[in-house]
């Protein structure tokens, strides 16, 4: 019995013991995370050197991109369409994610809703840098100025984000500090709050933005950015959709507010036309110019593949060769006539149609087509300017507007002209020779896309290409000044016309003739002939859905699309089995239902 | 929390002392010299009747007949509560998806005591595997252990004469189904359906379609027939050594095994061929230091080495499954590689001409133990320390180029060209990991006195894991686990097990959780009114609760501390410099911590007449704490949510056995039957909820797999304008028409809802065999039931659209319209619902031993050869390609082995 005694303080003794060596390892210590080199925001803002990389990281394509072009097709906004192919008269064979878009089958459960994310992942880039700007411990005053740029830019692009929202969605919550989650809830505002909200970000902003930046840093925002983009905005909010009653299939909707003004006001076309006019200025003070560096007629080719002093507000693209891997050049080489040059794919990205090439001018300014039977585009009633000038269906191409030629690969034109010697052969005979058809089956309109497709990429697969797109350049001020003076005065005066005409002389176009035009009064001819003149001029540059819109144009949208067929030299209109369809709730895109479930205060628009 | 935790796991042990301590004082010593069968548990084996956790352990011996290349493949069938499910054949890629009971994840795997990769082993070198299933029998693995535990013993040394174990097999494999995809004169045919009902011109002359197959011109291609062999072959040998004497005793394995791929052409400069070769050695040593001090060292080193195409295999299979026949030739006249602008994933020239790709991993793992029996301070004591270091180091290199593919002109005079050929790139690449840990066990078992048993255990384990070259820090656990069995009379057992777990990637309110279980079982036949009885010749239920854990790594490491991340890059500056970006990481979660699985099991084992066996066991597991990404936050937040313990999911089933075993003197047989069923659900997953009408969108509630696509109503007839617009393309004749769930007369997203639940419902395995004389014999078949596999977005089911398709498929009579392009019919629908039952023969061996006085001339113990083939045969209500494989990619195979066993 005494032996077992022993035992029992032993071996509860012994566990003791070896419960108390377990606990002295320090249980805690040995799981804690380790001391490394992580980036914290204390560590961001210890310096300008790394605080600038908050503001750099505000450029890249998920927020800064316009989104026109599906260019970096892995960037994930992009992933979600581009707004060209939306808004232009294009055939896009693989629609993917724009295919709600444009058949009219949107709604707020579609799995390619524009993410809502990347607006307010800036916006709280933006509101960290703001709210944290002045505790970035500085050594000089050079430091100093600089910080006080990064807080302008910090403040543009909270307005360009907002800009890029209130086209699709209307007014939305307003963030202006870093949430943390548990607030109370951030409701919709006013429309005419939000322009005024944004417009102030962007007078701060020119106030703290320099002019120019030094050469390592152009294509940051200046002042003449900030002031064009509040030009821009302010000429969207005086525009009818939004500068006026509420449209009639809301009616009934309980936040009108948050859709627009509700009333008609032409003081607004005042505030935009002043803008625009400051803009222009500041913009010509910084060295910025209508870009005229090749023959009229290749001005418009030129200015979008190069980067120039029109480009006020563009994004940029990583520059590459094809035999890097530059992905940049993809969506180019599948606008490419097949068997030019060295690249080989058959597939055609966007497909221009005829109702778009209808569209265009004579090079004397004429309209050829003045209509259809029926909205049946192969069907095309011809104007007698059309006929005067010697329009006809097979030589449609002959005496166009220049700008034609710069947008469109057509049957007959020519292509890559230092490497090549064959003309654009899209003849459906397989028997043909030297087509440059690939005979790829979803190929159907016959026309491809020039504009932005850079033709010296087909000499050799190690051109480097710097692929620049515009979001706001001189030549869109101009004619927004344009505009904006016609709908204060009633009509164009001429300021208007002069800005209007330096847009078309350019690219080698008769002045503004108003005869051209149709409309009850002068003010309705100029308007369109501004319409015409941003159709063509900003083709693939992802401005006419949103123009289209908020001058409530959107039956435009409503398309039968119609193609061309060429065989043996013979060209005739066919229908490519594809409609675009644009509901009038359209005019404002829906929330997607699990951000309207998930936050209060996020009113889903009318008509979803 | 952790003072009073540690406080519990000692005050559990100090209990079992008090319990020791009545138990001595009132009984006399004496020795249980019985032996009885053990159960391999986590850290130990109990006899049979003390187990009353739910496990199921058999032995390696049973695996060896399953041979497969892949130890994981050697497991359908074998475990009451294990879906197995083979999702890939490629040499040396060909790992099952393991699930215990329907959890959502593999299970932990542990290999002599640390937790380690299975995929290497060989069956000759294991003892035992042992699957734990309910949380009182994973209860020591803490946060590790929701999703089951398979724990493996290797083989050691006895103290015996020298014996070795010698098998070889040679064998041929094919694939398990071959893919009947549409030829030329079909596929042509189909096309020009399709085109005539898209309203579109035919694309193919009767003359060209008759023509099909008979000039290059018009080409009809069987490309699987181009890429692939008939059989391909491999083999494995194993040999074991094992023995010892009263201070060291030794088991040495060694086994190669080679497996070469299926595909036909080959590279004539370099190989690049789909195949593995492996050389793996296994020595456990264990020396008797002194009378009561045992040393082990466990070493395991392999070589693995694999090789296959430049090319992706899925890339491969994907040509060979969906290249129309007629697209062009293999060859081309002048001897240029078929292709066109379209096509150009020419599969043979994807083979044969694309290059390698080829890696090398190298393991070594070594695990060391020292055991002290505490016999002379009390009897049925021993403490043991243990280190474990396992390497490996992977060297991946491979050669990519690429080349010409020209396209005959319609004519025939001459070609189109894509592409070039090039020289040969070449990569190289490597990685490597490293898993380190350190033990200690405390082990106490009592000797029975006057009927009361007791078994106690306390350990506590550190492990460090390096995962890959890019993770600066480690991964670490701490474990401190205890466990105590209890039984009077071997009829009324009760299980303690409990475990302090702490993970470094939670913030320290969080980093460790304490998971108890308890359990309890009545062994009925060792009760005195059945101890005759020789109708119940055992008889048990059993029944635990407790809670265990699971730790994912889901939002990357440390989730709870806010980090900044690379924000992408912008070119600025006249000279398009790249400027770098820095935002905020996802959201930091501070209160991140480990999931909770509450389990209940409720289990009974029969036995009657010492031949027909029975075990059962019914389960409810609770998983709370389910890391969802939390969508319910405000989507103005702006950053991107982290996971958080939002989501509960229920999972509840039953699983069992059901046996017979006839032991006579010349003809012995034996038959099992195993079951698993399992459904479950999910409670709450943070979505964003559909209020009102639109609620059927709702993914709450329902199973975690569930499809989710339209109700089919029936077919478009043409005379039908009232109905719903579909929103996928224009609607014909012939096409599909969905349910207009929400009435809102358009058919689109927001008519989706559950058509399906991905998961199977049943697993079974029957194994059967006898032995008459020296013959044997032994089958085993595994089925798999009640599981709905979607079928669209699948090319093989959907003809034209990506090109060639599955040949019966495209032709059923209820096919919905062919189209060249419109994707109406081609959503999820129920139309591409199909449940999936099946009935495998995973394998069959028939054996001969030789006369024993004829080996025992050449000193042999025993010589046995036999014959094996696994997955020879399938039954299944879907014909038209393996009923288990749906990816397209490398084919599991079918195999067919000839070997012999020797011993001497």
């Amino acid at each position: 019995m005494k032996k077992s005694r022993i035992y029992h303080l032993f071996i509860p003794g012994m566990i003791i013991c070896l419960v108390l060596f377990l606990g002295s390892c320090e249980f805690d210590e040995f799981l804690e995370k380790p001391a490394g080199a992580d980036i914290t925001i204390d560590t961001l803002f210890s310096n300008t050197e790394n605080a600038q990389q908050l503001i750099f990281s505000l450029y890249h394509d998920s927020y800064f991109g316009a989104n026109n072009i599906v260019l970096h097709w892995w960037d994930e906004p992009q992933n979600w369409g581009s707004w060209s192919e939306i808004g232009e008269d294009l055939y896009f064979p693989e629609f993917f994610t724009t295919k709600a878009y444009v058949d009219g089958t949107f709604n707020p459960t579609s799995g390619h809703l524009y993410p809502i994310n990347y607006l307010f992942d800036a916006v709280r880039k933006c509101n960290i840098f703001i709210e944290r700007a002045e505790t970035i411990p500085t050594q000089s005053a050079i430091e100093d100025e600089y910080i006080r740029r990064m807080t302008g830019e910090a403040h543009a692009h909270m307005a360009y984000q907002y800009f890029k929202g209130f086209r699709l969605w209307g007014s939305l919550p307003w963030i202006n500090k870093v949430l943390e989650g548990g607030e109370e809830p951030y409701p919709r505002i006013a429309f005419s709050t939000l322009i005024d909200s944004m417009v102030a970000r962007l007078d701060l902003a020119a106030e703290m933005l320099p002019e120019q930046w030094d050469g390592q840093w152009t294509g940051r925002f200046t002042v003449a950015a900030a002031k064009a983009l509040k030009a821009k905005i302010l000429v969207y909010a005086a525009s009818p959709l939004y500068n006026g009653p509420l449209p009639s299939y809301a009616s009934g909707y309980d936040y009108p507010e948050v859709l627009g003004y509700g009333d008609d006001d032409p003081e607004r076309w005042k505030r935009a036309a002043d803008a625009c006019k400051e803009a222009i200025d500041a913009a010509t003070d910084a060295g910025h110019e209508i870009y005229t560096g090749s023959v009229p007629k290749e001005n418009l080719y030129h200015l979008a593949i190069n980067l120039t002093k029109e480009h006020i507000i563009y994004q940029r693209f990583r520059p590459s060769t094809n035999v890097e891997g530059g992905w940049a050049y993809c969506y180019n080489m599948m606008n490419w006539p097949f068997g030019i040059g060295w690249h080989l794919r058959t597939d055609v990205t966007y497909q221009p149609t005829i109702q778009h090439v209808d569209g265009y001018q004579m090079i004397n300014g004429k309209f050829p087509i003045e209509g259809y039977v029926d909205n049946d585009g192969t069907n095309p009633i011809i104007s007698s300017a059309g006929t005067d000038a010697g329009y006809d269906d097979q030589t449609y191409w002959k005496d166009r507007d220049p700008r034609f030629y710069n947008n469109i690969i057509y049957h007959g034109s020519t292509f890559g002209e230092t490497y090549n010697t064959k003309l654009v052969n899209f003849d459906s005979n397989p028997d043909v020779p030297n087509r440059t058809h690939g005979d790829w089956p979803a190929f159907k309109t016959s026309l491809m896309v020039h504009k932005f497709v850079n033709e010296a990429l087909g000499a050799d697969p190690s051109v480097t290409y710097q692929p620049v797109h515009p979001i706001i350049r001189l030549a869109d001020l101009y004619l927004l000044y344009a505009e904006a003076l016609n709908g204060y005065n009633d009509g164009p005066n001429g300021e208007a016309i002069t800005y209007f005409n330096l847009i078309r002389s350019r690219s080698g176009m008769p002045g503004y003739d108003a005869e051209n035009y149709r409309g009850e009064s002068d003010k309705e001819k100029f308007e369109n002939a501004i319409k015409y003149e941003r159709k063509v001029e900003f083709f693939m540059e992802g401005q006419r859905y949103f123009d289209l819109r908020r001058w409530k144009d959107g039956d435009e949208l409503n398309l039968e699309m119609a193609g061309l067929q060429i065989y043996n030299d013979v060209v005739s209109r066919i229908n490519i089995n594809w409609t675009n369809v644009f509901p009038e709730r359209m005019y404002f895109h829906p929330f997607h239902a699990d951000w309207v479930n998930n936050t209060p205060g996020l009113y889903q628009n009318p008509g979803y | 929390m952790k003072n009073i935790t540690i406080s519990c796991v000692t005050l559990l042990f100090i209990c079992s002392f008090s319990i020791y301590g009545q138990a001595q004082s009132v009984v006399p010593e004496k020795e249980d010299s019985i032996s009885i069968q053990e159960i391999e548990i986590a850290y130990g084996a109990v006899e049979k009747d003390l187990l009353v956790s739910s496990a199921y352990s058999i032995t390696g011996e049973l695996l060896t007949k399953s041979g497969s290349m892949n130890f994981e493949n050697t497991l359908f069938g074998r475990f009451p509560g294990l879906f197995v499910n083979q999702r890939a054949g490629h040499p040396g890629d060909d790992s099952p998806t393991l699930r215990v009971r329907g959890a959502l994840n593999s299970p932990l795997t542990i290999v002599d005591g640390y937790e380690r990769d299975i995929t290497y082993l060989s069956p000759e070198e294991i003892e035992s595997i042992t699957l734990l299933k309910d949380a009182s029998a994973v209860g020591l693995y803490g946060m590790k252990a929701a999703n089951g535990v398979l724990v493996i013993i290797t083989k050691r040394g006895m103290q015996q004469k020298n014996r070795i174990h010698f098998t070889v097999q040679t064998g041929l494999q094919s694939p398990v189904n071959t893919m009947n995809v549409l030829n030329a004169q079909n596929y042509m045919t189909l096309y020009n359906q399709a085109a005539v009902n898209d309203e579109l011109p035919e694309k193919y002359s009767p003359s060209e379609i008759s023509a099909a197959g008979t000039s290059p011109q018009y080409p009809d291609v069987d490309w699987q027939g181009e890429a692939l062999r008939k059989t391909s072959g491999l083999s494995r040998a194993n040999l074991t050594v094992n023995g010892g004497s009263q201070f060291i005793r030794y088991l040495v394995d060694f086994g190669f095994l080679y497996n070469k791929g299926i595909y036909k052409p080959s590279n004539p400069v370099l190989n690049s061929d789909a195949q593995m070769n492996r050389l793996n050695l296994r020595s456990n040593f264990d020396l008797q230091v002194t009378k009561s001090t045992v040393f082990s060292m466990d070493l395991y080193g392999a070589v693995d080495d694999r090789n296959q195409p430049a090319q992706y295999a899925e890339n491969i299979w994907h040509a060979m499954y969906t290249l129309p026949p007629n697209a062009f030739n293999v060859v081309n006249p002048d001897g240029t590689y078929g292709g066109t602008s379209i096509y150009t994933n020419n599969p043979v020239a994807m083979i044969e001409a694309s290059g390698n790709s080829h890696s090398n991993t190298r393991f070594l793992n070594a695990g060391f133990h020292l055991r002290q029996d505490l016999g002379v301070i009390l009897k049925g004591l021993s403490v043991s320390i243990g280190y474990f270091v396992d390497n490996s180091t992977s060297i991946y290199d491979g050669k990519w180029r690429n080349f010409l593919m020209r396209q005959l002109l319609s004519d025939g005079t001459g070609y189109y060209s894509y592409g070039e050929n090039t020289e040969y790139y070449d990569w190289s690449s490597s990685d490597g990991s490293r898993f380190t840990g350190i033990d200690a066990e405390l082990v106490y078992k009592m000797p029975e006195r006057n009927g009361h048993s007791l078994q106690a255990l306390a350990r506590f384990q550190s492990d460090q894991e390096w995962r890959t070259n890019a993770d600066l820090t480690p991964y670490l656990t701490r474990n401190l686990g205890a466990r105590m069995i209890y039984a009077y009379k071997k009829r009324y057992i009760i299980q303690l097990a409990s475990s302090y777990y702490g993970s470094e990637q939670y913030a320290d309110k969080y980093r460790y959780g304490f998971f108890p279980s308890v359990a309890g079982g009545w062994v009925f036949s060792n009760e005195d009114f059945l101890t005759e009885n020789t109708t119940i010749s055992y008889g048990k239920v059993k029944a635990s609760y407790g809670s265990i854990g699971r730790n994912p790594y889901v939002n990357g490491r440390y989730p709870y501390y806010q980090y900044y991340v690379n924000g992408g890059t912008y070119q600025v500056g006249a000279d398009w410099s790249i400027i770098y970006g820095y935002q905020p990481g996802m959201l930091a979660n501070p209160d991140i911590k480990w999931e909770t699985s509450t389990m209940l099991n409720a289990g009974l084992e029969l036995e009657l007449f010492e031949q027909l066996s029975f075990e059962t066991d019914f389960f409810i597991d609770q998983r709370s704490d389910v890391l969802y990404i939390n969508y319910r936050h405000p989507s103005v937040l702006g950053v991107n949510l982290p996971y958080e313990n939002i989501g509960k999911i229920s999972n509840v089933g039953i699983d069992g056995r059901l046996g017979y075993k006839n032991t006579g003197d010349n003809f012995n047989w034996f038959s099992d039957v195993l079951w698993t069923f399992s459904k479950n659900t999910i409670k709450e997953m943070g979505e964003a909820l559909h209020e009102g009408e639109l609620s059927y969108l709702n993914r709450t509630g329902n199973p975690v797999n569930a499809i989710y696509g339209y109700e089919v109503e029936g077919y478009f007839d043409g005379g039908d304008e009232s109905a719903p617009s579909q929103s996928f393309g224009p609607t014909r004749e012939g096409d599909l028409k969905y349910t207009d769930q929400n009435n809102d007369h358009i058919i689109d997203t927001r008519d989706m809802t559950m058509i399906g639940d991905g998961q199977p419902k049943l697993d079974l395995g029957v194994r059967a065999g006898m032995v008459v004389k020296g013959f044997d014999l032994e089958l085993l078949l595994q089925g798999q039931f009640g599981r709905d596999q979607l079928l669209s977005g699948n090319p093989l089911y959907q003809p034209i659209i990506y090109g060639n398709a599955a040949t019966e498929y495209a032709l059923r009579e209820d096919f919905p319209r062919l189209t060249l392009s419109n994707m109406n019919n081609y959503q999820p629908s129920t139309y591409w619902v199909q449940p999936i039952h099946f009935l495998k023969l995973r394998n069959l061996e028939m054996g001969y031993s030789f006369n024993s006085r004829l080996i025992q001339k050449l000193s042999m113990e025993s010589f046995r050869i036999f014959v094996r083939g696994i997955n020879l045969f399938t039954l299944s209500n879907w014909k038209y390609s393996d009923p288990e494989f749906f990816e397209i990619g490398y084919m599991p195979m079918k195999v067919y082995y000839l070997g012999v066993n020797i011993s001497f």
